[in-house]
């Protein structure tokens, strides 16, 4: 095994060309904005130059060198994918778009196949977007009913209220393993455990989990698991549904097409074997190739290195962002990760935004596709920084300068 | 004020600013004496869509003339509606019509702003236009 050097956050930020580019007439990017996507560092943008200049062919149909070449790359990033989340069986890898095309093929695929009238499907009110309509969806046409596990104003699951929620006919729970609002680090694997010993099957949205720590699916015991490569270094528009292999041989195809299919007649058709049964069309054979190269960077990074330094980068932003007169943060759970939303007192948030880009920073503002989320916290819109390996003490340090120039134009007599 | 000289003052007080963040302060500090509007008033048929802050606009006709107001949770988007508003209140339908707001991308007043936040004066536009069309 070749030895990891310890992580360092400046010698990691230099992969990053992007992180180098001036913005807003040469000020430096301070890029608070890796909950939305990560920026790419020079391995994956190499790999995606190398793709095109000496392998690029459709895969799996061509007996061309080029095509073999591809389609050897192609597959061995879902090998990299599985050993990454700790899936024993590469097939229970399949590629989709992103996490919410991943939760998508469940709730069409599985949900049709198995809800009825009458069945639950358990989420939690601190959802994305992604994991909520999918199921509103499923849920108009199988007669299946939505339950939400509510969360306490620290930004934690109410589990009393979702242990009472499990004693009726729940089929499925799916939830966030990390807030993309609150950075609240849900328990997974006892919900899990509740969940599976309730008879129900689970789908973990690991979108920003798994660019953050360690994954292993094995261990964790999930049904499903879906997460984004665009969030973890590699390209947009490629992401990962892990299911455990039986319950996909067990579902539908999701897309029909090409690809998917082992026998075509006019009047019908057979599927090809899982996990190319979901996979219909030609799939992005770039991005998933850079997903393995993704996998290559993290699997050579000092991991649990990377992760204290986003801890304790996430500890003082929360430390620092306080010095705001007027600041009130949201989302105090005790496990989180590196998403910080916060609002300020007579201050919007999008014109929070739209300052601090002024001074070159990157935040996110608005809703964060968690309607309901703000809303339970009376709110319309929140502001976002969130935080990367990349990020450093400088950049936190910019933004709390910033804020604190906004706070005090806001605060000015007109 | 006729809507040429509202026009000629706005552009010649936006013209005085060399740096875009302070002509933006500048019309924060205008959004910010701006009286605001009344719940009442904060209506969905008077809310302004295409906007990702809240954003309302209110017409009405009276002698002849067009009466605009705006209010928003965004100082910067109540700002640049405001602006809008400033422009055509008191015109008639027919110089509102006469006067599209292009005059402001010309003379750089909106080159800072972000695309969404064009966008929130484009929908303004397009609703102050509408009122003028169907007063004409």
């Amino acid at each position: 095994m070749t030895s990891v050097l310890p992580f360092d956050a400046e010698a990691f930020r230099a992969r990053f060309p992007i992180l180098g580019q001036p913005v807003r007439d040469g000020k430096p990017l301070v890029y608070l904005d890796s909950a939305a996507t990560t920026q790419k560092p020079v391995e994956v943008l190499d790999n995606q130059r190398d793709y095109y200049t000496t392998m690029n062919a459709n895969v799996h149909r061509g007996i061309h060198r080029l095509a073999e070449l591809a389609t050897e790359h192609y597959e061995n990033a879902r090998v990299k994918v599985a050993r990454f989340i700790g899936a024993p069986d590469p097939r229970s890898i399949v590629f989709t778009r992103g996490t919410t095309e991943a939760i998508n093929l469940v709730a069409q695929s599985w949900g049709r196949a198995h809800l009825t009238p009458g069945d639950t499907v358990v989420l939690t009110a601190m959802e994305h977007h992604s994991n909520i309509v999918p199921w509103q969806l499923v849920a108009a046409t199988t007669g299946a009913k939505l339950a939400y596990i509510p969360f306490t104003p620290e930004g934690e699951l109410d589990l009393a209220a979702f242990e009472r929620l499990m004693q009726g006919p729940v089929k499925l729970v799916a939830l966030t393993h990390m807030s993309n609002v609150l950075g609240t680090i849900n328990p997974v694997e006892s919900i899990i455990a509740a969940a599976h010993r309730a008879g129900a099957v689970v789908l973990v949205d690991g979108a920003q989990s798994v660019p953050f720590m360690p994954i292993d699916v094995a261990a964790m015991d999930c049904d499903f698991l879906a997460f984004s490569g665009h969030k973890m270094m590699a390209p947009t528009g490629i992401g990962v549904l892990y299911a455990k292999p039986a319950l996909l041989e067990a579902m539908p195809p999701f897309l029909g097409g090409g690809e998917m299919i082992s026998k075509v007649t006019l009047e019908s058709s057979t599927w090809a074997e899982i996990p190319h049964k979901f996979e219909a069309g030609t799939p992005n054979i770039a991005g998933t190739i850079g997903l393995g190269a993704a996998i290559d960077v993290y699997e050579a990074m000092d991991r649990d290195g990377a992760r204290r330094h986003e801890e304790a980068l996430t500890a003082y932003a929360i430390e620092r962002l306080m010095e705001v007169d007027g600041l009130i943060l949201r989302g105090r759970a005790a496990r989180r990760g590196g998403a910080v939303s916060f609002s300020i007192a007579g201050v919007h948030p999008h014109d929070i935004a739209h300052f601090v880009d002024q001074d070159g920073i990157a935040v996110r503002a608005g809703h964060m596709c968690a309607q309901p989320l703000i809303r339970q916290l009376g709110e319309t819109a929140l502001t976002r920084a969130s935080l990367y390996f990349y990020n450093t003490r400088a950049d936190i340090d910019a933004l709390v300068a910033s804020l604190l120039r906004v706070k005090r134009f806001f605060d000015r007599a007109p | 004020m006729p809507i040429r000289e509202t026009i000629a003052r706005t552009l010649d007080e936006l013209g005085a600013f060399s740096d875009p963040l302070e002509r933006l302060e500048f019309l924060i500090d205008q959004a910010r004496a701006m009286p605001p509007l009344p719940d009442t008033d904060k209506t969905e048929a008077n809310r302004v869509e295409g906007c990702m802050a809240q954003l309302w606009l209110t017409a009405r006709f009276a002698d002849g003339r067009c009466r605009f107001h705006s209010d928003s949770d965004s100082l910067v988007v109540k700002s640049i509606a405001g602006l809008l508003c400033s422009i055509y209140d008191d015109a008639t339908p027919q110089e509102v019509l006469e006067f599209p707001p292009d005059f402001l991308a010309e003379a750089g007043v909106t080159s800072h702003l972000s695309a969404n936040r064009r966008n929130a004066l484009t929908q303004v536009w397009k609703k102050i236009r509408a009122f003028a069309e169907a007063h004409r």
